[in-house]
């Protein structure tokens, strides 16, 4: 699992935060994986990206991670959303629900 | 990284001897209880699950829901010690039965999202803690079974 940052590179606080994910999320990764995003909540701007167009597994454990950093976010005034969300993701949103917690850009 | 296997191509389809409906066939496997080898148990679930002609979705459901009982059973898991996942594939249907060492009888928390979304996966879902010192939990999943939308 990998998690780079783009908004180092962001032009202004207008700009949105993209945080690109790669690889697997699943329990051996997801606390390492929650740190990094609960970091990036420090110094992102009011919109976080998350793309996930290259993430290769994502089970519960993944999907209670994006979960909890969304409500970190809400509460510290940031709107997250998802982006790049493969077909299996967007499978086992639908399975669970979660399709209507979470904003999707195309 | 572990896409590469989970496409059922003809070439697996037709290194099945006899037709599809006729296999029976068990594996088992076995890793260190830790969650640094669930990646390795995920892609030989997509694997088997090839060899069965599943859809694409349906291996995927397989992957995640074998990933989430282990993940249940991991919690509990005597340190040092094995995680089995013993496959038996049939015809029309996979059944994968994942057991650890525990101390003491444990049951998984029904309640549980990881449960919800491993129920929701599966065809059926059983936990046996028959045996105080064991926990596994049996899930099976049919080709051609109405799956989720």
């Amino acid at each position: 699992m990998t998690v780079i940052e783009s908004a180092l590179l962001s032009a202004g606080a207008s700009a949105p935060t993209v945080v690109y994910l790669s690889g697997d999320i699943d329990i051996f990764t997801t606390a390492q994986l929650r740190q990094r995003l609960l970091n990036t909540l420090d110094y992102s701007t009011d919109l976080l990206v998350l793309d996930l167009s290259q993430v290769t597994f994502c089970g519960a454990g993944g999907l209670g991670v994006l979960l909890g950093v969304q409500g970190r976010a809400q509460a510290q005034g940031i709107r997250l959303a998802l982006t790049g969300v493969p077909p299996r993701i967007a499978r086992l949103l639908r399975v669970t629900g979660l399709d209507l917690r979470f904003e999707v850009m195309a | 990284m572990t896409d590469e296997t989970v496409t059922p191509t003809e070439e697996v389809s037709g290194a099945v001897p006899g037709d599809v409906a006729g296999i029976r066939d068990a594996v088992s496997v076995r890793l260190p209880a830790v969650s640094a080898y669930l990646s390795v148990l995920r892609t030989a679930t997509a694997g088997l699950a090839a060899r069965l002609d599943f859809t694409l979705d349906q291996i995927e459901d397989l992957r995640i829901a074998v990933d989430e009982a282990c993940a249940m059973l991991l919690r509990h898991a005597v340190p040092g010690t094995d995680l089995t996942a013993e496959f038996e594939l049939t015809g029309q249907e996979m059944s994968v039965r994942v057991e650890v060492a525990t101390v003491g009888v444990t049951v998984p928390k029904r309640d549980d999202f990881a449960w919800m979304v491993l129920t929701a996966l599966a065809d059926d879902v059983d936990a046996v803690s028959d045996s105080p010192d064991h926990m596994a939990i049996v899930l099976r999943k049919r080709r051609g079974a109405a799956r989720p939308a």
